[in-house]
């Protein structure tokens, strides 16, 4: 009569009545394979050591300077915080932030809706350029992205001289707000899109095709649905750096209080003038739009999880 | 002659993937195109269907020149190996897609669906999406799709793909 190995601490128990071959092979597997994850797996303590590291990390550098925020925008208590989120400069500066987030958002969504598509679904010369110009926004310093408008549509720039004879402002004026926030909140979208569509393939796309749809139908009816969670988080993650941006924008605003102070600059302003209440108030305001952010990042990958593993059910 | 190949090759990149083909399938045959994997009998279909155009010579559908056709002009029905159903739509809007492109009324879609659904054995699912359903249903609305515009080509690419050896024999000669 087999005896069963005795039962490693940590393992479901299958060692109940080996008797049969069949089942003491079993429990020998079994226990090789147990004494096999312990091998790979790290110790216990080395395991609470990474957690506590990370844990530690993420509370001191994160969550604490976060509920700091919302505890100095209070520090002078509800009112004096209600009403310095209503000050004029404070409220343009609200404004001006959502100007700037409505149009630059829609025009990366069309960007990187069309480079993602070009991308997917085509092969084509240049394409690796495209791809690395698609990430250059990233890998570019903000506040040289934001020179980089300055020397080409500032007064002594580029197309400096032929903006001033037409009276177009755009440095140191909303457009160059604009064109900045544009420039460095690009990749998201399209690098959303990228994997998604490529994971899908065109053989849907195909079938449109032969049933007789156009191209903007097949895009539409068929592309456009099998990447909207990706879509909508890409537009997400674009409109948080959207608002939020300000090397680039610092160096093309101008400052121009009540005109060209996005709420980052106005924070930043507010807490150089030794206001660091209002300062923080606004912070606030930001600090809740990256909750949010958070919050609807979470809820679209548990949605778009869902939807590839009824998918991957084939 | 319904469809023709004149002398069709298409390479891709260095690859001959077909060469120089030529054969002519009259109205109302039903032919079936044999050869191991690799051999180019999908780019063959795809060629017919417009999805690949021919390096070098001609496809003719019911006396046609193809060549310059678009994929949507052609009035074919293509059922793909992995049937490329709509995922985010219902059985219901997978087969009647082809029909809401042609612009039908909604009464006239709505008894052609009928009408296929009971061909094809899927009453009752029209409101299910692709992944509720099994292999075997998901081939049935491929097909159904291809069917509802009434082409006059139909083509299926590997259509006992998904089938065992034996079995693929014994469905090949009962088809």
């Amino acid at each position: 009569m087999a005896t069963p190995p005795p039962d490693p601490p940590h393992s479901d128990s299958l060692t109940s009545k080996a008797e049969s071959a069949p089942t003491l092979q079993r429990n020998r597997r079994d226990s090789a394979n147990e004494k096999s994850r312990r091998g790979t797996e790290e110790s216990p303590l080395v395991k609470w050591v990474l957690i506590s590291v990370a844990m530690g990390f993420s509370i001191i550098f994160l969550f604490v300077p976060l509920v700091n925020v919302f505890a100095q925008a209070l520090a002078k208590g509800f009112a004096y915080y209600w009403n310095s989120l209503g000050h004029p400069d404070s409220w343009s500066a609200i404004r001006l932030t959502l100007l700037v987030a409505v149009i630059s958002v829609p025009l990366n969504v069309v960007f990187g809706l069309a480079a993602a598509w070009a991308i997917a679904k085509f092969e084509f010369r240049g394409k690796s350029l495209l791809i690395t110009l698609i990430d250059l926004p990233f890998s570019v310093s903000p506040v040289v992205a934001g020179l980089m408008f300055v020397v080409l549509f500032g007064l002594q720039g580029f197309f400096g001289g032929w903006l001033r004879d037409h009276d177009i402002k755009i440095i140191f004026a909303v457009p160059g707000i604009v064109l900045a926030t544009t420039f460095v909140t690009f990749p998201f979208v399209a690098r959303e899109l990228i994997p998604v569509m490529q994971s899908t393939g065109s053989e849907q796309e195909q079938a449109a095709l032969t049933l007789g749809a156009s191209g903007w139908q097949t895009f539409w009816h068929v592309t456009l649905p099998s990447v909207k969670w990706g879509l909508v988080y890409g537009i997400i993650l674009c409109n948080a750096r959207a608002m939020g941006e300000f090397g680039a924008v610092s160096v093309v605003s101008g400052h121009i209080t009540g005109l060209t102070d996005t709420m980052p600059l106005r924070i930043e302003k507010l807490y150089n003038e030794y206001n660091a209440p209002a300062a923080f108030a606004l912070a606030s305001l930001l600090a809740l739009l990256a909750l949010l952010t958070l919050a609807l990042k979470t809820f679209l990958e548990w949605k778009q999880k869902r939807q590839h593993d009824r998918a991957q059910n084939h | 002659m319904s469809i023709e190949l004149r002398n069709v090759s298409k390479a891709f990149g260095g690859v001959s993937a077909v060469n120089n083909v030529s054969f002519s399938i009259q109205d109302g045959e039903l032919i079936a195109l044999l050869g191991p994997s690799g051999g180019g009998k999908t780019t063959v279909l795809r060629m017919i269907a417009g999805l690949e155009m021919p390096s070098s010579g001609d496809v003719f559908i019911r006396g046609q020149r193809m060549n310059d056709i678009s994929v949507q002009q052609r009035n074919i029905g293509f059922v793909f190996q992995n049937y490329a159903l709509f995922k985010n739509m219902t059985v219901f809007k997978n087969i009647a897609f082809g029909l809401k492109i042609k612009k039908w009324k909604r009464q006239e879609i709505q008894e052609r669906i009928t009408e296929l659904l009971e061909l094809f054995g899927l009453q009752g699912l029209e409101n299910r999406y692709p992944h509720q359903l099994s292999g075997g249903q998901r081939q049935r609305v491929a097909i159904a799709r291809a069917l509802a515009p009434k082409p006059s080509v139909l083509l299926l690419d590997e259509p006992f793909g998904a089938v065992d050896a034996r079995s693929g024999r014994n469905c090949a000669n009962g088809w």
